[in-house]
């Protein structure tokens, strides 16, 4: 009897070292360690109910605010919830994730994702996994994987079996491994999801943001993301939200993308057809002191010259007209916020250095440890 | 009696085809929200042909360029650009939007995996025309008269498209001063 419950434990030890050497693998080795995965993983790291703004969306989301800064100027805590081509098939997983982990004064929504040509960006594996992949096993998970119904749910339960290959180029497909584990050994990370390129983008094509200024013409959404989008705001309505506003931010406008414009028009009625408000600072962009010239490392995304003014203007603006107001910290997050506001200060001064060298680089959490960086830490 | 079904089949057909047309003319007049202008109804009749997708490959120095095509292969017809830039990708993929200078005009691409496509070939010096024969310095009326009234006009642009495709002209005091082809299609 007591050999065999011997072997019985031993088993059992066994398996359990097995499914723990599995689960480590999956979590820091054989996945997708990119920027997606440390501002995902981030934003679980963050104490309960210390967010007071909470952004969702794609690139420009984290291109474009610096909640660090947000911090420094208006005493506002704020969190980029945000990955690369987010669809608007996870915005409301991404709410009910906030709503799960934060009370947050307000979320703010960008809404690009149903701005697209066409709508095969809404259902692109790809974009899906830049923010489910990273998400932890829960019922809000669950949930929308069984609307998703996608071909393969397994790989989304145990993304070990989607990246299992992954090893053939370790290290160098490592990427932020390292600072993710950082970040979670201290708690917190200090950039809060900001990713950016030290880049001064000089526009070939002709702009044409000053032509939608006063353009109230609308261009119909691809039906697909009208249907997503109205979806997500009668949740939104359901769950009786009223601190949730959507927006807009700035791009420069070129032909090509002026259609986008005015999908924007037809997305602001919408929003407003369900009673919330809709923020379209591309419209507005001379009201927030962005500078096509100077203020884009793209045309898309801001630099951070325009990083720096947008979270300004908007964080104000927020704070004028939907209640934000500054953080009621505890002295341990005061000191995480504060460290956080110096982390980005250096940001801001080390890209600003890199642009004035000519130095073209896309940084987000992992330059922390950089030694040039550190340079510039108070 | 074959005879009769296939010429009355034929008359149906023809009848649809037509209507088709308009409805599409004016479907997409309703959606720029009224704000289209159309060019001259009369003069577009007078020209007997309109815009098709034909009119959307470009064509330079007799070599023709087509929107969506691999940027490799463009390269092998027009040579090196004089001035090559890059940005990171607007285009919700990975890799970098590029823009090729040439003398007169830039291509612009997107990166389709390991592929840079071109997505818009912008023309702003003249002595370049489109296969219809507007260029640089044409006059705005010419316009109508090579590409019919389907037109919408955006600002000072006045845009031609089949699909995802477009050709536009940029038109300034009545006269041509860009060219734009471009692909709406990522």
């Amino acid at each position: 009897m007591k050999a065999r419950l011997l072997r019985f434990s031993k088993v059992l030890t066994l398996l359990l070292a097995v499914l723990f050497s599995t689960l480590l693998l999956q979590e820091y080795v054989l996945c997708s360690t990119d920027h997606n995965r440390e501002r995902v993983k981030g934003f679980y790291l963050e104490d309960k109910d210390s967010v007071d703004v909470v952004l969702i969306g794609a690139s420009e989301v984290y291109s474009d605010f610096a909640p660090g800064y947000a911090y420094e100027r208006h005493g506002v805590t704020g969190y980029l919830f945000a990955t690369e081509a987010n669809s608007i098939l996870t915005t409301k997983l991404q709410i009910q994730e906030t709503l799960k982990h934060q009370s947050p004064k307000l979320i703010l929504v960008e809404l690009n994702s149903v701005l697209y040509a066409n709508d095969k960006n809404q259902a692109k594996e790809a974009n899906i996994r830049h923010l489910v992949d990273h998400l932890p096993l829960n019922a809000n998970k669950l949930a929308f994987l069984g609307e998703l119904s996608p071909e393969h749910p397994e790989e989304y339960l145990m993304p070990i079996i989607k990246y299992h290959d992954v090893w053939k180029n370790i290290p160098q497909d490592m990427e932020l491994a390292g600072t993710i584990i950082a970040n979670q050994s201290r708690g917190y990370n200090y950039l809060k999801g900001i990713k950016n390129e030290t880049h001064v983008f000089k526009a070939r094509q002709r702009n044409m943001n000053d032509d939608l200024v006063d353009r109230d013409a609308k261009k119909p959404l691809n039906p697909d993301s009208e249907r997503s989008l109205r979806e997500l705001l009668q949740f939104c309505k359901d769950k009786g939200l009223k601190n949730v506003v959507f927006t807009r931010f700035p791009h420069i406008v070129v032909r090509r993308t002026f259609d986008r414009g005015e999908r924007a028009n037809a997305v602001g009625d919408i929003v407003r057809e369900y009673g919330f408000d809709y923020l379209n600072f591309e419209r507005d962009m001379k009201k927030t002191g962005v500078d096509v010239s100077e203020d884009f490392y793209n045309l898309d995304h801001l630099n951070i010259y325009g990083q720096r003014k947008f979270t300004d203007y908007v964080t104000g603006l927020l704070m004028k007209n939907y209640g934000l107001s500054p953080s009621d910290l505890g002295d341990a997050e005061q000191r995480e916020w504060r460290e956080a506001a110096d982390h980005y200060r250096a940001y801001y001064d080390y890209s600003d250095s890199l642009i004035k060298k000519g130095v073209r680089r896309e940084l987000d959490e992992g330059v922390v440890t950089e030694p040039d960086f550190r340079k510039f830490l108070p | 009696m074959k005879k009769h079904v296939a010429i009355i089949l034929s008359v149906l057909t023809l009848a649809g085809a037509v209507s088709f047309a308009g409805c599409g003319a004016s479907d997409s007049k309703a959606s720029d929200g009224g704000n289209t202008s159309a060019v001259s109804q009369t003069e577009a009749k007078k020209s007997g042909d309109g815009f098709t997708e034909a009119d959307l490959t470009c064509e330079i120095n007799g070599k023709k360029i087509d929107l969506n095509e691999d940027m490799s292969e463009v390269l092998s017809k027009l040579g090196d650009a004089k001035n090559v830039y890059s940005e990171a990708s607007c285009h919700g993929t990975e890799g970098e939007d590029k823009t090729y200078e040439y003398d007169g005009f830039s291509v612009f691409t997107y990166p389709d995996g390991e592929i840079d496509r071109v997505i818009e070939i912008t023309i702003k010096g003249e002595g370049i025309a489109t296969p219809k024969g507007i260029s640089v310095g044409s006059k705005d009326s010419e316009i109508g008269e090579k590409y019919g009234d389907d037109v919408q006009k955006t600002g000072k642009y006045l845009s031609y498209s089949v699909g995802d495709k477009s050709l536009q002209f940029f038109v300034e005091d009545g006269v041509v001063k860009e060219i734009d082809y471009y692909f709406d299609g990522v």
